[in-house]
């Protein structure tokens, strides 16, 4: 049985919609939501947290309906990358009082403060306050808040935001520990390199658009994808465009994208002429072209 | 349900100790507060029945007035101040209901405050040699339910919302009461239904209590108790509501 199940889950504000998404995350699974910033991930995060409430799905957290804003001690949750603590109590302090608030019981306070102090590599910094730690021991600390009460279901949003590589590392193994223990995790982060080595399947979303779950190799393959670009001096007439779309290019505005093949070079150029141009490169797919290339694909 | 309460306790003690300027100039005050009601009747009486009635029934309405205000923009200020800092979907997220971290917050905030100005009322009440029926402090217990429904509302308010301040300004007016409630035996006779109004019930019933003893209403209690246990569900309901409306609106963490 899945330890996370999200299907069509669908979200609609004033000027943002997030369109029906489905997928499915096993135990000991981590699972990444990709997409731009406002693409609709910490949307979707929350959704599941149960912090803002779906127009319409179901959520099924180890096959049990997910009820917004009722507590589920068997999921848990760092939202915005882990600002999430009382700057003005001590690291000590903080851990009892989410300890209490995940409804952790009194007679095991101790044992379990000092195993979060130990997974968060804190134990000397146990009585200062947490607003003169660093930002990668708060986020460290966050996170081994999180699973104190071994959730079977872990939702992390940006939880290497603004850490630097040594405490990257030491949240990634956090993060592996808690996979190899069978915890479900969902995260979302724009590095892209992180991603690669926890993750197994992502899903992409684009402005709301949600792609179908891919492997985390397939999304490699086309992230790493090279791309011709060639900027023109005016818009093409509708007639080049027709062409240029027969070539499999996609043309927007003063801008042509095309695979970076020498095939697709001389075809693309040769239809352009005799347009100026302004520039012509070779870069890297989009992500927003990643999402278009993988949503015509099967899930892997 | 005892641990949490614990600690809500222990964070409410922990904030006094981290900022005790702030704390020894509020117990300075307060203390300063009761004396001179107290000293202030024997002055003006001198140590008659009159100078008692009015040094406990002025105590009285202060301390119902700093109780209920607490407890009606606490809630929302920490709501407030916690969606800054962005804790609040850890609240959110939590094992207990919100509804449950607020209820024990109230109470936390009850049991502090009124333990400290309790001791400071108590020393200044034998300068004016005052003693305060149980049947007074049952009284402003009503009170203070019907604030903690209060509360339940401006935190709902503050889930939506956000910023608050102007309706705590607002609801200010409607703890006027809490002063100057007339003794609930006035209503009985002249406007029974008057006690159904927020706090006029419970401090007339408190102030009576003092005042005149012996004039004791159950049915008046009774009628106070049920405004009371109705003003705090309303609270309740219109939170639930309200923290509906933001989920709706996925705000829960904005500020």
């Amino acid at each position: 049985m899945p330890a996370l199940e999200v299907e069509a889950v669908h979200k609609r504000y004033a000027g943002f919609a997030l369109q029906p998404t489905s997928f499915k995350v096993d135990p000991g699974e981590v699972f990444a939501v990709l997409g731009l910033n406002g693409a609709g991930k910490s949307t979707l995060l929350r959704t599941i947290a149960g912090t803002v409430l779906p127009d319409g799905g179901h959520i099924r957290v180890n096959g049990t309906q997910r009820r917004p804003g009722v507590p589920d001690p068997s999921l848990s949750v760092v939202l915005d990358g882990g600002r999430s603590l009382y700057w003005k109590m001590s690291v000590r302090e903080n851990i009892d009082y989410f300890g209490a608030l995940k409804g952790a019981l009194r007679r095991s306070r101790r044992a379990r403060r000092d195993e979060v102090l130990e997974r968060a590599g804190l134990t000397e910094k146990g009585d200062s306050l947490v607003g003169t730690l660093s930002r990668g021991m708060q986020q460290r600390l966050v996170l081994a808040i999180a699973v104190m009460c071994d959730p079977r279901v872990l939702l992390l949003d940006e939880p290497t935001l603004g850490v630097d590589l040594v405490h990257e590392k030491v949240i990634l193994q956090s993060i592996e520990m808690l996979r190899d223990r069978g915890c479900a995790i969902v995260l979302t982060s724009h590095q892209l390199e992180f991603v690669q080595r926890l993750a197994s399947r992502a899903l992409l979303i684009d402005n709301g658009r949600p792609g179908s779950p891919q492997s985390i190799d397939s999304i490699r393959a086309e992230l790493g994808r090279k791309i011709l670009e060639v900027v023109l001096e005016e818009v093409p007439a509708d007639s080049v465009v027709e062409r240029l779309h027969a070539l499999g290019a996609s043309v927007h505005a003063f801008s042509v994208r095309a695979d970076a093949t020498v095939t697709s070079l001389y075809s693309v150029l040769e239809t352009l002429q005799p347009a100026p141009i302004v520039s012509c490169n070779f870069g890297h797919a989009s992500l927003r072209e990643v999402m278009e290339s993988l949503s015509s694909r099967r899930v892997a | 349900m005892i641990y949490l309460l614990q600690m809500e306790l222990g964070r409410s003690l922990l904030q006094m100790r981290r900022y005790p300027l702030e704390t020894v100039l509020s117990f300075l005050i307060l203390t300063g507060m009761f004396f001179g009601i107290a000293y202030g009747s024997t002055a003006a009486f001198g140590s008659t029945v009159p100078a008692t009635y009015a040094a406990g029934i002025t105590m009285l309405s202060f301390i119902g007035w700093m109780l209920c205000m607490g407890l009606l923009s606490g809630p929302a200020s920490e709501l407030e101040a916690e969606a800054q800092s962005g804790t609040v979907e850890q609240l959110f997220t939590g094992g207990h209901a919100l509804t449950r971290i607020l209820m024990v917050r109230m109470l936390a905030s009850v049991m502090v405050t009124g333990a400290i100005v309790a001791v400071i009322a108590l020393v200044a009440g034998r300068v004016a040699h005052l003693t305060l029926a149980p049947a007074a402090f049952a009284s402003l217990g009503l009170a203070v339910i019907t604030a903690a429904g209060g509360g339940f509302a401006m935190a709902g308010c503050a889930l939506v919302f956000k910023k608050t301040r102007s309706i705590a300004l607002l609801l200010t007016f409607g703890l006027m009461p809490v002063m100057m409630a007339d003794s609930a035996a006035q209503w009985i006779d002249r406007l029974p239904a008057a006690l159904l109004l927020p706090f006029v019930g419970s401090m007339g019933l408190a102030k009576g209590a003092i005042l005149d003893p012996a004039g004791w209403s159950w049915s008046a209690f009774a009628l106070a108790s049920l405004a009371s246990c109705g003003y705090f569900g309303a609270g309740l309901l219109f939170f639930s509501r309200m923290r509906r409306v933001a989920m709706r609106r996925g705000t829960i963490g904005h500020y």
